[in-house]
């Protein structure tokens, strides 16, 4: 197969392209979905969340290449014989591009790792990861703009349908290319969160990564396994095979159906409910009870 | 053909040549889920493989 754009050999497939005009689609479609949703502008500071997979690191990459200012913030959960291998990828990537990165942790942030909560069996993995990251997230990025993550056209086609199949109606409200401030959360220093790869597929991510050459070992979360979201991806992955086109045509419906001034959506204000007013708190409410919570539990074991 | 398989870390030899969605559909692996890369080269789906190839499939899932 050719390249559609010139006679090349195509690398890519849907659409059909040779390495050098995959390259450009990439960043140029970053580059779209950047300007259609004001996700930030060249003056902005962005923190971009890395996690050492393809996706943030293929994220780090293309802003730094389209001229925008990033730094990147790297979480370690706790989760042994998986975030070690992220890590070393990313500890590669940074000699190679010099881009800063700066890494907290579960553990020097609420006293434990992700492995020790899962021992005691009274947690879910991903609520307790999810919370405290979005938390650690808000509270290191005070200093930027915008979090931006590598959340791919596929990690949102299967939000939408998880929240759409569990009946999330609040959430199912919350996703999409931006998630910025309102009046509640300005007053509580919520960095706006912003995902450029809105309509990059993960297949086309992995395809960047691989002919840049920018490494990232296989790695499965040894708590992804049984999730939802992962029975998901096998269900949706079949039926784009079968009917090309089908998640971005969720994530196109998804986005259609809402109002435009919605495409730009707003944090609910309940999430921050357990603050304190004035300017310089960080949103921080579920997560402090959570780690109480979980430090609580420990200690009585 | 020595078919390694990044997901599972399995290695397959199979006696193959036609297309490599062909190939993908008889082992049960979908295009959608794997990256094909053949003799070291990142190819796409309709890329035609024989015998004396090494293919290596890399997952496009991600860690969770």
């Amino acid at each position: 197969m050719n390249c559609e754009q010139c006679d090349q050999r195509a690398i890519s497939t849907k659409p059909s392209l040779c390495k050098d005009h995959f390259d450009s689609f990439i960043l140029k479609t970053a580059q779209e979905t950047i300007d259609q949703f004001g996700l930030f502008t060249k003056n902005d500071r962005i923190c971009v969340a890395v996690s050492g997979g393809k996706d943030s690191l293929a994220l780090l990459d293309v802003l730094t290449r389209l001229g925008y200012a990033v730094e990147g913030l790297f979480i370690n959960e706790g989760i042994t014989n998986y975030r070690e291998f992220s890590l070393k990828d990313l500890d590669d990537f940074i000699k190679r591009s010099g881009i800063k990165v700066r890494t907290v942790s579960f553990e020097q942030e609420a006293g434990f790792g992700l492995d020790t909560v899962m021992k005691t069996k009274q947690f879910h993995a991903c609520t307790v990861c999810g919370t405290l990251r979005r938390y650690l997230l808000n509270k290191y990025a005070q200093d930027y703009d915008v979090i931006a993550t590598g959340h791919n056209m596929d990690d949102e086609a299967q939000t939408v349908l998880m929240n759409l199949a569990r009946g999330n109606s609040s959430l199912f409200l919350r996703t999409g290319p931006k998630t910025t401030e309102n009046e509640a959360s300005i007053k509580r220093r919520f960095v706006p969160r912003v995902k450029p790869f809105y309509f990059v597929s993960e297949k086309h991510l992995l395809t960047y990564t691989v002919i840049h050459r920018i490494k990232t070992d296989f790695g499965e979360c040894p708590y992804a396994p049984d999730s939802y979201r992962m029975h998901l991806t096998e269900i949706l992955n079949r039926y784009e095979e079968e009917h090309p086109g089908t998640k971005k045509h969720i994530l196109e419906t998804y986005l259609a159906l809402r109002e435009p001034q919605q495409h730009v959506i707003s944090i609910e204000k309940e999430e921050f409910d357990h603050l304190s007013a004035g300017d310089v708190e960080i949103p921080s409410g579920k997560a402090e009870e959570l780690i109480e919570e979980i430090a609580s539990v420990l200690k009585n074991q | 053909m020595k078919i390694t398989i990044e997901r599972t870390k399995e290695t397959i030899e199979k006696e193959f040549s036609g297309k490599a969605m062909d190939l993908l559909k008889e082992i049960g692996v979908l295009v959608e889920d794997v990256l094909i890369i053949k003799n070291g080269q990142l190819v796409t789906e309709d890329e035609e493989l024989d015998d004396s190839d090494e293919i290596k499939l890399l997952s496009v899932i991600s860690g969770g």
